[in-house]
């Protein structure tokens, strides 16, 4: 144990002096299992200084899962948006504007995407199409829509779900129809053109309600 | 009455004595008027229709001139007091340009004149420890400042080039005022920052001058005092800075109420640090039961030892109380009831009023030059120690039946606010002594400057009658 002494001040009088005694290890060690729970508490129920977590919520997820869900559609909505971006918008584009410039005609404001039965856009997107076909009062004629829907990956079943998802999320986000197309329509409007081979034309489309 | 006369006080306690006198005599009326204010407020619980017709004196205005007073009449002149003797002292100098130190200390109690005038006329700011209007801010800010470089010049000018643990905490304890008071005033008065953020920063600022500042300023003072009294060096260099860094890190992050309509991770984030402010706690007893315990040690009948001993011990009762009502399981009962009030008050009337008077006992005979009476200092502190318990310790356990009954569907609001009354009554009784204790308080540090003064006149009046026949004679 070291002791420092220091000079006298002119009093006379002896100012404090220190010693150096080490701190207890037990105080340490306490400091550092408070410490460990601190930081497990923290993480708990800190929300990890997110501003929008507040009590007694813990987190962004935790948020998330307690918010009302009032369209029980909307997964199969966002699975058709995925499979839109993936096989659609190369041509169609995200936004749906098409690409004129290469016969591809838009898909807003387009009278066939506003239809209400998805009968025809079922066929179109599992066989594709050739020939002109009007769109919003212009005519698209050089281009050929290839048989996406056949395309997809999977069996019957799977491409049927997939096709319903596609023509959900187009009728939803660009032609602002409520609802969904349900796989098993999407299923009995395939087997009832099993038999046609080759690309639709626009004329084949009208025949259907 | 009899004034045994000190060895007369050395070129650096000279020094001192004009800033000091001008801190410590105002500071302690200041105190004497806080109680007041205090007591006005407390009425108001027992007999609402009592004081209703004087609009000063109503629990609107009486509460915060009360805190107004206490924090910036009393706490921030004395502690400033203590540091600057503290910083001469241990650094063996006098006090640099102690003529413009006497004109910031005559500054602040102006601002807190102003400040106090400005509450009871209405114009408080509304945020808990920062009652005070804008402009008083501005000359309290100034005030400080033109102190504080004189006192920075006297610790960097030093002639003892070794540091002591009461050094560092009286720098830091300035720099962090300088900090949070700053920042606050400039936040929430100046430009005022905008709806949650506003009750955080207040939440922010009421927690770092409560559990930083406090216990910086008043540790200063016990770290001086109990080694030199009890006639032992300070136990641990090492506990000190210990105490230093853990204070100054997790009592920053204190503040925000777990139960606050805030962002959780700011309320979860400050219970955990008051958790965390046990281990600073537990580190000051080691410190303080090792530094003056011990056989050898006169029992405590009320001494300067005694006051500095009883705060230290409060204020680990206060940060182990804070700690425990940090846990969530106590935050739903406690929190927003007179527990928090309690524990509060424990931290300001047990640790820091207690361990200021300390100073001002040690410090105030050797630069007047005169010894007081043991007896004044004994009755001022079997005053103000009762009173400080019986002040806190009702509330405290008021506050947790208080919340047990809020939890409780089946019992009617009305009902627990009316028992609550009973322990307000009880804590009023502690008030009372305080501010009995304040008076003598007061009588004591007036005595003490009076009488410096009264020997100067005796001195010059002698001198004067002695030139007299001379003048005659030529």
């Amino acid at each position: 144990m070291k002791t420092e002494t220091s000079q006298p001040t002119g009093t006379g009088e002896i100012e404090p002096t220190v010693t150096m005694t080490a701190i207890p290890v037990w105080l340490m060690a306490l400091l550092f299992v408070l410490l460990f729970f601190g930081a497990w508490y923290f993480d708990l129920y800190g929300g990890w200084f997110d501003a929008r977590v507040y009590a007694p919520y813990r987190s962004v997820p935790d948020l998330a899962r307690y918010q009302p869900n009032s369209d029980p559609d909307a997964n199969f909505v966002a699975f058709g948006k995925k499979l839109y971006s993936e096989n659609c918008a190369v041509c169609h584009m995200e936004t749906g504007v098409g690409n004129p410039a290469n016969g591809c005609p838009p898909l807003i404001d387009s009278e066939w995407v506003h239809h209400e039965a998805p009968d025809r856009m079922i066929m179109l997107i599992s066989r594709g199409l050739t020939g002109p076909i009007t769109v919003n009062g212009k005519v698209y004629n050089t281009g050929t829509m290839l048989a996406v829907g056949d395309s997809l990956p999977g069996d019957e079943k799977e491409k049927s779900a997939k096709i319903a998802a596609i023509a959900s999320y187009v009728r939803r986000h660009f032609g602002e129809l409520p609802g969904v197309v349900k796989p098993d329509h999407a299923e009995a409007v395939r087997a009832g053109i099993k038999d046609h081979s080759g690309y639709f034309t626009a004329e084949d489309l009208m025949k259907a309600p | 009455m009899t004034a045994t006369t000190l060895p007369s006080p050395g070129p650096i306690d000279r020094s001192c004595r004009s800033p000091l006198f001008a801190l410590f005599g105002g500071a302690a009326g200041w105190l004497a008027l806080s109680s007041a204010f205090g007591l006005a407020a407390a009425m108001t619980f027992h007999n609402p229709a009592l004081l209703a017709g004087c609009s000063v004196l109503t629990f609107g205005r009486a509460y915060p001139a009360w805190a107004h007073l206490f924090i910036y009449g009393f706490g921030v002149p004395t502690a400033l007091g203590a540091g600057l003797w503290l910083l001469a002292r241990l650094g063996r100098i006098k006090a640099m340009n102690p003529a413009l130190i006497t004109v910031g200390a005559k500054l602040w109690h102006v601002g807190v004149l102003v400040g106090l005038l400005g509450i009871v006329t209405g114009d408080s700011s509304g945020f808990e420890w920062l009652e005070l209007p804008r402009y008083a801010a501005v000359i309290l800010f100034l005030a400080f400042m033109l102190m504080t470089v004189w006192l920075f010049m006297t610790f960097s000018w030093r002639a003892e080039p070794r540091l002591y643990p009461s050094q560092w905490f009286v720098l830091a304890a300035v720099f962090w005022f300088i900090w949070i008071f700053s920042t606050a005033v400039f936040l929430l008065q100046m430009h005022p920052v905008r709806g949650v953020v506003q009750a955080a920063v207040a939440w922010w600022f009421a927690g770092n001058l409560l559990n930083v500042w406090l216990p910086l300023a008043g540790l200063a003072v016990t770290f001086y005092v109990l080694p030199k009294l009890s006639g032992k060096p300070l136990h641990s260099y090492y506990l000190a800075l210990f105490i230093f860094v853990t204070v100054a890190l997790f009592g920053s992050w204190t503040g925000m109420p777990v139960q606050a309509p805030l962002p959780a991770w700011m309320g979860i984030f400050s219970s955990t640090a008051a958790a965390l402010m046990v281990v600073p706690a537990l580190a000051l007893g080691i410190l303080v039961v090792k530094t003056s315990g011990g056989g050898d040690q006169p029992p405590c009948f009320g001494g300067v030892l005694c006051f500095a001993k009883f705060g230290a011990f409060m204020l680990i009762l206060a940060t182990l109380l804070a700690a425990v009502a940090a846990c969530p399981v106590m935050a739903r009962v406690t929190e927003f009831t007179w527990f928090t009030e309690g524990q509060v008050l424990l931290r300001l009337y047990g640790f820091f009023a207690m361990t200021l008077f300390a100073a001002v006992y040690h410090i105030l005979p050797r630069i007047s030059g005169r010894e007081i009476s043991p007896r004044r200092v004994r009755a001022h502190f079997w005053l103000a120690m009762p009173g400080s318990l019986l002040l806190a310790l009702p509330l405290l356990a008021g506050g947790v039946r208080q919340g047990l009954r809020l939890a409780d569907a089946a019992v009617p609001f009305q009902e627990t606010a009316r028992a609550a009354v009973l322990w307000v009554r009880i804590s009023t009784l502690g008030e009372t002594l305080i501010a009995l204790g304040a008076l003598v308080y007061l009588a004591n540090v007036g005595w003490l400057i009076l009488s410096h003064y009264r020997a100067l006149l005796k001195r010059e009046m002698t001198d004067a009658l002695a030139w007299q026949p001379v003048e005659v004679k030529s």
